[in-house]
């Protein structure tokens, strides 16, 4: 059929179609009408079992990583000033830093893996709460270095986001989203971190964010009697060994343990290893890291 | 309609003017039939302003004896049909017969939208957490101000007069459905079921009701009885983008046979996710009727069983910084969990009900009892987290402003990282959640878990009506109604996530919830609290109602008494006294009265004035400040106390028809329940806010007027005007568990009287209070017809924090003070009112009849232009001091910022309808 124009064209079908409804209703038997209810079912049935598609694939939580970078690598990029990395780089990393008991707010302290030769730390500085939760002490991390800051200053390696003080840069606290996104877990198994077991004047700042045990440490006598912390202070208690060597211990006044009382006996302790002006100090995951130690 | 009037016009001119000058009276007949062209039985036909009523003589005939040589205006009115009224109707010289075809109540082949179209306002009720406010408007009725309310207002959450739904009382089958825990009428305990509920009379506003006394709004009487339905199959089947994204319904009504008639009905509704993200949609019900009636057919009795499941997610208030983020139809509550979408705030809702009614309809008098039986459940789930973070991905700390407003200096570089995070990870990570807890299998505690808090009650029902028509002008009625509510409140284990079991201890203050049980609990455990509550409603009315030619009246009272007492099923360690076995038993008794005043100038013009006065119980839920901890009263409740007043001026020309109004009412002992985290000028913690002895003011007007343009074309015109206010300064408290372990406690007693709140002349948060509305419909001779709606809404207030209004607002904080606080800026704590809107609303369709099988196709289009607009907002209370007020404010984002509901966008809702007669069902002849 000719058609002289869109709008008898219009015509046209609309009429067939409204005689084709028509035509239906007309034959509208038993028959049809089962019919009628088969296609019906079927549509139903199409709308409430087809499955969405995934909008998103699952990301992947568990993968071993390429494109690595190693500790002495960093800690070369940095030099002396504030380092931004700019391509997809790899840190692999030991967990060995745990807030279950209220320690390290702010920070997971990493560790470089046991086939290094001289085994460096890191600090990444966050506002993530809860890192025993999914990165608890000994699980094997890669960290995302892309667009993160890192700097080396007199606590040691330390990465994260920045801020702006008077116009200087430094390392901030990475946003929780942001460190989750980095951070993939390997898939290795959790392990027990060894401890590097250390004395007083042997300490140095390659030390500095890593795991160490210090044997036969007796507290400052003056402190016999107080609690590890006081409430919401940081609080540092004095150490000495056999040689007179002094550390400080550094325990949150937001622990769990903070009203625990010091131990008096000689004990072994083992912690992250850091430091504040000139004096070392070490930080407990818990009141598991404070053994005794007999002399 | 246009053939029948033809029809009538020929006969005048052939019949009428031979016999014209012999006879003074004629007897005129007149057989009523649908749109199938099966009679219409048990209809009534008056002649306006005259005592001529017509006799039935069955098979759909009805005659009458009238006087010749006089205009009349012919009303008809049958249950089921919608009402017609001929003007300008002289009485045929020739006894004749007249054939007119009435619609029925719902058919979409008409002017006003439909039943299914109002349905679609279900958007507006998903897109809130809780039940509808405005359910009770999903009716057809000839109003039109109340059609406007219902299908073009309720998406911005319009409230007429500004009234909470709880004053709109709801029966079906005699039973009130409105709960007794909140007052509101559930729309979803008879969801999917609306080709049985299609039958509704409904009064609004102060107005007489038939069947109770009714509510200050409104009242809807739902008669599901098969032998006042259309009988046939009813298939529906429905395509759209709002809650739910299809909707199947097939139902079939038997006709009378041996005095038995039946109908049954079944539905099913879907979406995998509904208008906004992760709020997927599952919901299927079932009902079945039987009716018989005597052989006289003084004895009816009906039996009505019905079952509804609701299952959707819900979504949440955003702040102005995550509607810029991440869009309108963000969605907090939802993520992935092994690919697939889960939601974690999940809503459900389950009951079935049976019903029984026996009547004995005199010619004077009838006396019918109704009881019922219905279990019901409400369960919500949520995430819960013990000493982890929190797993909301728009938690503060979360956002860029928590980096702007930081108290040690902003950091714009980290702020842009979160945003950018925030983006890339905008929902929860289930398999995160997994992770933490398989980490934590050592711990006594697991971080993350599944809980519901579920609500399962039992309600019988009994209710005995008596109706009386001692003469013609004059009825009297009332009822006795008793019901009884025991319900089940407790918090239950509802997943796991791949743990154990779970400490049942309350993670910020470590005390146990549970001293007489397990300590660790299991999967499907009661967990957190316990606690029923037994409710004993009675209730009394009375009413008496006049009906003459020059003026109606009514006169109604009713009474009621409501108790109430708590009992615990778990003792918990903070309120080791008050929290196990029966509490007190407290008491209301209440009345109201309500009369009214109709004047009928004459056909066209009629005056109304209607009052209410009296008292009414609190709400069962504002009974108790914390019923899941301890059994204690909230202090100095009231009965609410009401005076309201309102004058209907109608208006029915041949061409223009419509109603104006004026309201006015004043509520008193009005209070108020919140429950959030709370930073005071005297400490911080957890709290119950209550607030009592609010005074509001209603007072406004409100207008529906229709103007025929042609007999296809016509004009709507409605609107209200309001302006609904606190019109006191209410006494505010505040309740807290007196936690040793809380850093800054605020009392160790629990309680905190913060003396008035300064609300005077501030705005109720209910809705717009100006609203608009201006349609046009078209109705073609062919059967399609089309409306379009233009709406104009504003005048929509931000709900206030009412601890900003308080004394301790200002004042120095007792932790941390600096003596600064005299120098700190007052904040412009004025009402917020949100943006005015203009929606436009079209709807269509065409219907076909063959050999009475119809079928009928409508598309209706909400929101045409796509309009973003915000339907509601409350102010977030936590800082509730002018110190951290400021500081939150002082950088322009705030992290805890209004929230806002946004309105959906353009939503379409297409619909097929069949409707086929049952094949032994005989066609009267004409």
């Amino acid at each position: 059929m000719k058609y002289v124009n869109d709008l008898s064209l219009r015509k046209h079908l609309s009429s067939q179609i409204e005689s084709f409804i028509l035509a239906a209703i007309y034959h509208f038997n038993l028959r049809t009408l089962k019919c009628w209810f088969l296609c019906w079912g079927c549509w139903v049935f199409f709308l409430v079992s087809c499955t969405s598609h995934n909008e998103k694939s699952l990301q992947d939580i568990c993968s071993n990583k390429l494109d690595t970078i190693s500790f002495q690598s960093l800690r070369d990029s940095v030099q002396n000033e504030l380092y931004r990395f700019k391509t997809e780089l790899y840190l692999p990393a030991y967990v060995i830093s745990s807030d279950q008991f209220g320690q390290f707010y702010g920070r997971l302290v990493l560790e470089e893996p046991i086939t290094a030769k001289t085994i460096l730390g890191a600090v990444l500085e966050t506002d993530m709460t809860g890192t025993s939760l999914w990165y608890p002490s000994g699980q094997k991390v890669y960290v995302n270095l892309k667009g993160l800051y890192a700097d080396h200053k007199t606590t040691g390696l330390s990465i994260g986001s920045v801020f702006a003080s008077f116009g200087n840069l430094s390392i901030g606290r990475l946003p929780a989203l942001s460190a989750q996104a980095r951070l993939s877990l390997s898939c290795d198994p959790i392990i027990q971190i060894p401890p590097k077991a250390r004395l007083l004047d042997k300490l140095s700042d390659l030390d500095l964010q890593t795991l160490v045990s210090i044997d036969s440490l007796q507290l400052d006598s003056n402190l016999a009697g107080q609690s590890f912390a006081v409430y919401e202070e940081d609080s540092f208690r004095a150490f000495y060994d056999t040689k007179g060597e002094k550390i400080m211990l550094r325990v949150s006044g937001y622990s769990d343990f903070r009203d625990a009382l010091l131990p008096t006996d000689w004990v072994r302790i083992t912690g992250i290893l850091g430091k504040k002006r000139s004096q070392y100090h070490i930080e407990i995951r818990g009141l598991q890291d404070v053994a005794p130690y007999g002399m | 309609m246009y053939c029948v009037k033809v029809i009538f016009r020929v006969l005048l001119c052939l019949v009428v003017f031979p016999v014209f000058a012999l006879q003074t009276h004629q007897k005129l007949e007149i057989t009523l039939q649908d749109h199938f062209g099966f009679p219409i039985e048990g209809a009534l036909l008056s002649i306006q302003d005259t005592a001529y009523v017509a006799q039935e003589q069955g098979d759909g005939l009805y005659s009458f004896i009238l006087p010749i040589n006089s205009t009349y205006t012919l009303i008809i009115q049958a249950q089921g049909y919608v009402p017609k009224t001929l003007d300008h109707f002289h009485a045929p010289l020739d006894a004749s017969r007249l054939l007119l075809v009435l619609r029925a109540v719902g058919d979409p082949s008409g002017m006003s939208p439909t039943q299914d179209a109002f349905l679609m306002s279900e958007t507006a009720v998903a897109a809130l957490s809780d039940d509808a406010p405005t359910g009770f408007l999903l009716q057809a009725t000839r109003d039109v101000f109340v059609a406007s309310a219902a299908f073009d207002f309720s998406p911005a959450f319009f409230k007429p007069k500004g009234l909470d739904s709880k004053y709109s009382k709801v029966f079906l089958g005699g039973i009130e459905m409105n709960s007794l825990a909140h007052g509101r009428p559930q729309w979803s305990d008879w969801g999917g079921l609306n080709s049985l509920t299609r039958n509704q009379e409904y009064a609004h506003g102060i107005q007489s009701s038939a069947t109770d006394f009714g509510g200050l709004l409104g009242t809807t009487a739902i008669d599901v009885r098969p032998s006042l339905q259309r009988p046939g199959l009813h298939f529906s089947s429905s395509l759209s983008n709002r809650s739910y994204a299809f909707r199947e319904m097939l139902s079939y009504v038997s006709p009378q046979k041996k005095g038995f008639s039946y109908s049954l009905a079944a539905s099913l509704r879907g979406a995998k996710r509904g208008y906004m993200q992760g709020t997927p949609y599952k919901a299927y019900s079932a009902m079945g009727n039987l009716e018989y009636h005597g052989p006289s057919g003084v004895q009816q009795t009906h039996l009505s069983v019905f079952y509804t499941y609701n299952r959707r997610g819900r979504s949440a208030a955003l702040s102005p910084e995550v509607l810029r983020l991440l869009g309108n139809e963000y969605n907090p509550y939802w993520g992935y969990y092994k690919g697939q979408q889960r939601a974690s705030r999940n809503k459900t809702l389950a009951q079935y009900m049976a019903i029984l009614n026996h009547r004995y309809q005199g010619e004077d008098f009838s006396l019918s009892m109704a009881l019922s039986y219905k279990s019901a459940k409400d369960h919500r789930s949520r995430l819960a987290y013990f000493n982890a973070p929190n797993p909301s991905p728009i938690y503060y700390k979360n956002l860029p402003s928590y980096y702007i407003n930081s108290t040690i200096g902003a950091n714009f570089y980290s702020s842009q990282t979160a945003a950018q995070a925030l983006l890339n990870a905008p929902q929860i990570s289930w398999d995160a959640l997994y992770k933490a807890n398989e980490n934590s299998s050592s711990l006594l505690q697991l971080p993350y878990m599944e809980s519901g808090d579920q609500t399962q009650e039992q309600q019988w029902s009994g209710v005995l009506r008596w109706f009386w028509k001692p003469s013609e002008a004059h009825e009297l009625d009332g009822a006795f109604s008793i019901r009884g509510n025991p319900s089940h409140y407790f918090g239950q284990i509802l997943d796991l996530l791949g743990g154990e079991g779970q400490r049942d201890i309350d993670p910020f203050s470590q005390t146990r919830n549970d001293l007489q049980g397990p300590l660790v609990k299991k999967l499907g455990d009661y967990f957190g609290y316990h606690y029923s509550l037994r409710t004993l409603e009675k209730r009394i009315y009375v009413q008496w109602r006049r009906r003459g030619r020059l003026w109606d009246a009514f006169a109604s009272l009713t009474a009621q008494n409501l108790i109430s007492s708590r009992r615990g099923h778990m003792q918990n360690e903070r309120y080791i006294d008050s929290s196990l076995d029966h509490g007190t038993q407290k008491s209301f008794s209440s009345q109201q009265l309500k009369m009214g005043l109709t004047y009928k100038f004459n056909g066209t013009h009629w005056l109304s004035f209607s009052a209410l006065h009296g008292t009414s119980a609190p709400v069962i839920s504002q009974w108790y400040v914390n019923p899941r901890d301890q059994d204690l009263f909230s202090p100095n409740l009231q009965r609410e106390g009401i005076s309201f007043i309102e004058t209907n001026y109608h208006l029915r020309a041949p061409r223009l028809m419509g109603r104006f109004n004026l309201f006015y009412g004043q509520f008193t002992n009005q209070n108020s329940l919140r429950f959030f985290f709370a930073e005071t000028a005297l400490g911080s913690d957890f709290v119950q806010e209550w607030v009592q002895g609010m005074q509001t003011t209603h007072k406004g007007v409100e207008f529906g007027f229709n103007y025929k343009i042609s007999s296809a074309v016509q004009l709507n015109f409605s609107g209200s005007v309001g302006s609904y206010q606190w019109s006191n300064q209410p006494e505010l408290s505040l309740f807290f568990d007196p936690d040793p372990l809380e850093p800054e406690p605020i009392d160790p007693s629990g309680r905190l009287d913060l003396g008035k709140v300064q609300l005077e002349n501030n705005h109720l948060p209910q809705g717009p209070a100006r609203a608009f509305s201006l349609g046009v419909s078209y109705r073609d001779p062919k059967y399609w017809w089309l409306t379009m709606s233009f709406n104009s809404l504003g005048l929509s207030y931000v709900g206030p924090s009412y601890l900003r209004h308080t004394p301790q607002f200002t004042q120095e904080p007792v932790y941390e003070p600096t003596s600064l606080n005299d120098l700190e800026p007052l904040p412009d704590l004025r009402q917020k009112t949100l943006p005015n809107v203009i929606l436009v609303n079209l709807v269509g369709g065409k219907s076909w009849l063959k050999k009475g099988r119809y079928i009928s196709v409508f598309l209706s289009v909400n929101n045409l232009l796509d309009t973003y607009y915000r339907t509601g907002g409350y102010e977030q209370g936590r800082k509730a001091f002018l110190e951290a007020f400021n500081e939150d404010q002082r950088s322009g984002t705030p992290s805890f910022d209004t929230k806002y509901w946004q309105g959906s966008g353009r939503t379409f809702f297409l619909n097929l309808m069949l409707s086929l007669p049952p094949t032994n069902l005989k066609k009267s002849r004409k």
